[in-house]
């Protein structure tokens, strides 16, 4: 630890306590996130391994770097690259609008992070603008991989415990257990909406139920028809039938039409219709990034 | 928002543990993995074997004190890597860069389908998943030259199938292997004190931790790799070697289990030889050395993604998983490549159960193995299930169970049949 000097503390990360602090050599500003290990405790906690390990893994410029490990006895400290904010804060201090280009260009690295996690088999599980780092070159990444996790070829059950709730898709809400890459795609529809409309969740609800209701109420409440096998699902419960209602013009009006469009092939109840993230990246949403 | 989506966090810390009694609930069969190799099943199994073991070898004790084997340095071994990695440049490094190079080169090329693929979206406007990912394999001109049937496109609809990040999974996976070699001689230019013959009861062992916990095969495959990842750096004394398999296989469980067992119970497995405070710097040790990069491709992931493109049955799958099994305790397949390891493995599956079975091209484009260097692996596969130790009996009785289709019973090959 005499290798790093503490600046301030800097939030709480799914585990752990993160500070800003400087390399006493290099005079490199990181960021430190501790984990504090207890003897009657289970060693390394998982969340803090898969962490490790995902990150070891996962080298991307829209993915946080991890430097470095320092484990002891009694702690674990994990030294990332440092960002000046996180998307949440950067809401707080945009004053109520973000340009069509900047929207454009987080959702853009957002996917490209998030495609490459899913390439390198891994789900991030956890999407939420406090978990997307952005330094002070616009640059946007990927961070707080303590609930990912990797999987395989067909995936089998995993948690349904994931997801923050105002993230989380239907079919995690109603209980799956088997889920695929799409688990992240509507948590990124969900920010896409939220970034365009300068820091407004798209869908903050209180509890599963009003979670689901909110979601229903735009997109209509699934049936068996539109969604085959959603009454299977362990949670499954009845909702009243809300006619599909999903005006986006109206919801992000800031959003050009392409951005409607990718905004609605992203936020799809049914998680096998639902974009996945490298093909959201071939939206014509971002036809003018491929070209520029 | 800060407030209510912390409120509404449900994940991050560990929540419901597995019951503190977890232990007692198949009462897991507790032993030192050295200190005898009785294979009593104390849990419910098929009366047959349960017979067997009790009766056989109840009062076997295994000496620890075998003599030091010298292991015959293999001539052909660097030779068999090198041939391996030509194979793959050859055959598929074309793509792997590609795939790395999706994120550093310019995205000009990426402009033609995007124009295309948007379209698509347009005109189904609630259904998007029309993939055209994997119909852009970027394999080499060669393999995408093979008659192959495209098994992605099969389950376009099937999301859990990962249709359009499968392909570059399983390539990205084969690259990834590679960072992760292991010496086969390690047990005679690293190690004094233990010996093949103690690894195999280790991993006998494992497995049966692997059964009574009922902890994933993916599971086992990567403590076992660990295992032979710390091994090969670091000389250690004989009486450890329980406590790197049982650390090997509790970080093993945290990185992949939904819930991972007790790190008491891991204690109590090994028969309290070890305390907490061991294995807890153990797992630091054991991390610290690795370097923490544990995402180790392992052949069983493999065996999953090559048994489907063959469509095979679940009995020929399941016999090449016991082939696969047994293999982890060998100590002449450690060094072998996961990936031309699972190839093998279903490859003599399907011989053994006298299959109409060609290695055709499908099979070829998905693993990036011809048959001529399946062949050579599976001979010796089939060698070691012939020649099998028959002193550990964990992985026989676990495959000679019905629910495994008493794949363990099938007649091995002769020399001439292979």
């Amino acid at each position: 630890m005499h290798k790093y000097e503490k600046i301030e503390k800097i939030g709480e990360g799914t585990y752990g306590t993160v500070f800003k602090a400087k390399n006493r050599e290099s005079g490199e500003v990181v960021a430190l996130k501790r984990v504090q290990l207890d003897d009657d405790d289970e060693g390394v906690p998982s969340s803090a391994l898969r962490e490790i390990c995902i990150l070891k893994e996962l080298k991307h410029k829209n993915v946080v770097r991890l430097h470095d490990v320092l484990h002891s006895e009694r702690k674990m400290t994990l030294v990332f690259e440092y960002c000046e904010q996180d998307l949440k804060k950067y809401f707080d201090s945009c004053g109520g609008e973000i340009d069509r280009p900047t929207v454009q260009s987080f959702m853009y690295q957002l996917l490209k992070g998030l495609a490459f996690c899913h390439q390198q088999n891994i789900l991030h599980r956890d999407l939420k603008p406090q978990n997307l780092l952005i330094n002070k070159n616009g640059e946007l990444k990927l961070a707080d991989f303590g609930l990912a996790r990797s999987f395989g070829i067909p995936v089998r059950c995993y948690s349904a415990e994931v997801v923050t709730l105002w993230y989380r898709p239907p079919d995690v809400l109603f209980g799956a257990k088997l889920y695929s890459t799409t688990i992240d795609t509507w948590s990124a529809g969900c920010i896409f909406a939220e970034i365009s409309n300068a820091g407004v969740p798209l869908f903050p609800g209180n509890d599963v139920e009003d979670q689901l209701k909110r979601i229903f109420k735009v997109l209509g409440t699934p049936t068996e028809q539109s969604w085959p096998g959603v009454s299977k699902l362990p949670d499954f419960k009845i909702f009243p039938l809300y006619p599909s209602n999903a005006h986006w013009a109206a919801i992000t009006p800031r959003l050009s039409s392409s951005g409607h469009d990718l905004l609605k092939c992203l936020i799809v109840a049914n998680p096998s219709e639902r974009l996945t993230a490298s093909n959201a990246l071939k939206h014509r949403y971002f036809d003018d990034i491929h070209t520029s | 928002m800060t407030e209510n989506t912390a409120q509404n966090k449900v994940g991050g810390k560990p929540s419901s543990k597995r019951p503190a009694t977890s232990p007692a609930k198949g009462a897991v069969h507790k032993r030192s993995a050295f200190g005898d190799i009785t294979n009593v099943k104390a849990i419910a199994k098929p009366e047959a074997t349960k017979k067997v073991d009790s009766k056989k070898n109840k009062t076997k004790r295994h000496s620890l004190r075998l003599s030091k084997q010298v292991i015959k340095t293999k001539q052909d071994t660097s030779a068999n890597v090198e041939k391996l990695s030509q194979i793959t440049q050859d055959f598929f490094i074309s793509s792997f860069t590609l795939l790395i190079g999706v994120y550093t080169k310019s995205i000009t090329s990426q402009e033609t389908s995007s124009s295309s693929a948007s379209s698509v979206y347009e005109s189904l406007p609630n259904s998007p998943a029309t993939p055209t990912c994997f119909i852009e394999h970027k394999a080499s001109p060669r393999r995408r030259a093979l008659n192959f049937t495209d098994v992605d496109a099969e389950n376009v609809n099937n999301i859990n199938e990962a249709p359009e990040y499968a392909f570059t999974i399983f390539e990205y996976m084969r690259a990834r292997e590679q960072s992760f070699p292991i010496n086969e001689n390690y047990m005679v230019e690293k190690q004094t004190e233990i010996t093949p013959e103690m690894r195999s009861i280790l991993v006998d062992w494992m497995v049966e931790v692997q059964e009574n916990f009922e902890l994933n095969h993916e599971t086992l495959y990567l403590a076992v790799k660990l295992v032979d990842c710390y091994l090969q750096q670091v000389k250690i004394k004989k009486e450890k070697l329980q406590l790197i398999g049982a650390t090997s296989l509790l970080i093993a469980a945290k990185f992949d289990e939904r819930q991972a067992p007790y790190l008491d119970d891991f204690l109590y497995i090994c028969d309290d030889a070890y305390n907490k405070q061991q294995m807890m710097q153990m797992e630091r040790t054991l991390l610290k050395t690795i370097g923490f990069d544990i995402n180790i491709p392992i052949a069983y992931r493999f065996l999953r993604r090559y048994a489907k493109c063959a469509k095979s049955s679940m009995e020929v799958l399941t016999l090449a998983r016991y082939i696969m099994e047994l293999s982890l305790q060998d100590i002449s397949f450690i060094g072998k490549s996961a990936s031309l390891m699972a190839a093998s493995a279903l490859w003599l599956a399907f011989k053994m159960k006298k299959t109409n079975f060609q290695w055709n091209d499908t099979l070829v484009y998905y693993s990036s193995h011809n048959e001529q260097d399946i062949i050579e692996l599976a001979v010796q596969l089939n060698h070691m299930l012939s020649s099998r130790d028959t002193k550990l009996k964990t992985i026989f009785t676990k495959y000679s169970h019905s629910i495994f289709y008493q794949v363990a019973k099938t007649t091995c090959l002769s020399q001439v049949e292979i």
